[in-house]
């Protein structure tokens, strides 16, 4: 294994976390099964008092997870420097069979992470823990991939060979792949923007409806998700080969270095962060007939407007990028 | 009406040292009266004083404030209950030493957000009412006991609570004093406030303003009567 101080990081604050959902696991069996809010009973107070201390180190252990996500591809880009064949992040994942799982573990415990910090705050504002079942039940649904992220972080991590030769992002997005993100590769670039384009703009519209009406809260939700999906195959697809000027390089990890300007941390951040939020909201609509959730919708109205601000700037250096690229595509 | 409903208390449950200090409490305080909690050292009074006013949880059991269950409250809610409706006289009076008196008065009603002017102009109306407003910027340090007494009466009422508790508040005053304090806790009942007191002083217990006597012996109700 490589003892690289992030490496060290990812796999100690891993499994760090993991113990901590274990045990929350356990509490949370017996909030779904015990709790009642009408008893006065030595249990039920018991579960009062800890589920707010349980929740506090929750949150600060998903913030951690969800971040984990960036210091991993940071990781992945950093080392690949110790391995031939690797340029970039891409050829680091492909040292072995983890790598990639990895990666759509990480980014699905990201979107469910922040799910549950949305849940958790606003179980928070209400004076009679009126989520409390809800928030467990997903975190009982989080744990198994947060205790599957720290096996194949371990397993990643120690299974890489240094004799061991990569392929990088050149053949791995190239025509001649197989898989996935070569699939996505070969979406064609114009129109794939074009329909990006114009989700995120019925987005927008959608968000200001919802901002002045107070209504369309999960058509929100999923043309949040729609953008997601776009956005996430455009990274793929017509992005890099604009900001590369490369018509045939596909790669997202490139444009996590220095000679791009890292703004593949902003596609990432400002891409995964509106998803989160904009679903986020949508979920919420659900809640809000609860009686002592009576601020629910301010707080639905700061996701929807985060989500709305950070689509706008995804959309925004993606136009520019495209823009002011060197690449003309017809 | 505050309601307290098989209210238990136990401290370091489980370990050797383990306290019962209150068992199975069932009382109703009715409002706008004076109720004062009789008994000895060590009986539960202090313990029942806190979990009425929301500073600490029992360990089962509910307390129910006109009607809202208090208990169960989470951190944040529960601060803020406690802040708008219960005024504290601790038995020490706990006033912080090294600030004036009139910044002890107003320190309850800072998180509240008001406007500074706003808050210091009510402080110094609290501090009239009781004959301290010349003592004012005074510090705490240099205070008699009977004005610290004041201080922190006035330092309870800042943010306008429905409910006062008073935890053994003549224990260090001499009789005059003592007296003194019982004629405010009848000004504060006449204008509509209720009073909790936690009291063995024969001189409290046997006032013309309290309305009941709960009288707690072993962390149990002993006796529950309307005053004599």
């Amino acid at each position: 294994m490589i003892l690289h101080p992030s490496v060290i990081a990812l796999i100690c604050g891993s499994l760090l976390t993991s113990a901590i959902m274990l045990y929350a696991s356990f509490f949370a069996l017996r909030i779904i099964r015990r709790w009642d809010l009408a008893s006065g009973s030595e249990l039920q107070l018991e579960l009062e008092h800890r589920t707010y201390l349980i929740s506090t180190i929750m949150a600060c252990g998903m913030v951690f997870q969800a971040l984990s996500l960036f210091l991993f591809i940071q990781t992945a880009d950093s080392l690949s420097t110790l391995f031939k064949g690797a340029m970039c992040a891409a050829g680091t994942l492909n040292l072995n069979m983890f790598g990639y799982p990895l990666l759509l573990l990480k980014l699905a415990i990201f979107l469910l992470a922040g799910l549950w910090l949305i849940i958790n705050h606003s179980d928070n504002r209400g004076y009679d823990y009126p989520l409390i079942r809800v928030k467990y039940l997903l975190l009982l649904g989080i744990t198994p991939l947060m205790v599957a992220d720290s096996l194949l972080l371990g397993l990643y991590f120690g299974s890489m060979k240094p004799h061991v030769i990569t392929s990088c992002c050149g053949s791995l997005f190239g025509s001649e792949a197989k898989g996935l993100a070569p699939a996505l590769a070969l979406i064609p670039e114009v129109p794939l923007l074009a329909v990006l384009a114009a989700v995120v703009t019925a987005l927008l519209i959608s968000g200001a409806g919802y901002l002045r009406s107070g209504r369309g809260a999960v058509l929100f939700s999923v043309l949040s998700l729609a953008a997601f999906l776009c956005g996430a195959a455009a990274l793929v697809s017509a992005l890099p080969v604009y900001i590369y000027a490369l018509p045939s390089h596909h790669c997202p990890f490139c444009m996590l270095q220095r000679e791009y300007g890292f703004t593949g941390y902003v596609y990432y951040a400002t891409l995964l962060g509106g998803a989160v939020s904009g679903i986020g909201a949508g979920i919420l609509q659900r809640f809000r007939r609860i009686g002592s959730l009576a601020s629910l919708p301010v707080f639905q109205r700061s996701l929807v407007t985060g989500a709305m601000l950070l689509f706008a700037v995804f959309m925004a250096l993606a136009f520019w990028q495209v823009w002011f690229s060197e690449l003309r595509l017809t | 009406m505050i309601v307290l409903n098989q209210v238990s208390k136990v401290f370091n449950k489980g370990r050797q040292n383990e306290f019962v200090s209150l068992r199975e409490i069932s009382i109703t305080i009715p409002r706008q009266q004076v109720t004062v909690l009789k008994g000895p050292s060590g009986s539960g009074k202090t313990t029942l004083l806190s979990i009425i006013g929301g500073m600490s949880r029992p360990t089962s059991g509910r307390v129910t404030l006109d009607g809202r269950e208090t208990t169960s409250l989470p951190e944040r809610f529960l601060a803020a209950l406690r802040r708008e409706t219960f005024g504290f006289i601790f038995q020490q009076f706990n006033l912080i030493s090294g600030i004036s008196i009139l910044e002890n008065v107003m320190l309850p009603a800072v998180p509240n957000g008001e406007r500074h002017a706003v808050l210091k102009g009510r402080a110094l109306e609290l501090l009239a009412m009781f004959g301290l407003e010349a003592r004012a910027a005074a510090r705490v340090e240099l205070l008699s006991g009977g004005e610290m007494q004041r201080v922190a009466i006035a330092r309870a009422l800042i943010n306008n609570p429905g409910v006062i508790i008073a935890d053994e508040p003549t224990a260090h005053l001499d009789s005059k004093l003592s007296e003194e304090l019982i004629t405010i806790m009848g000004r504060l009942k006449q204008e509509g406030r209720t009073i909790i007191m936690a009291s063995h002083d024969p001189l409290v217990c046997e006032a013309g303003v309290v309305d009941n006597l709960v009288e707690i012996r072993d962390g149990k109700i002993r006796d529950s009567a309307p005053a004599q």
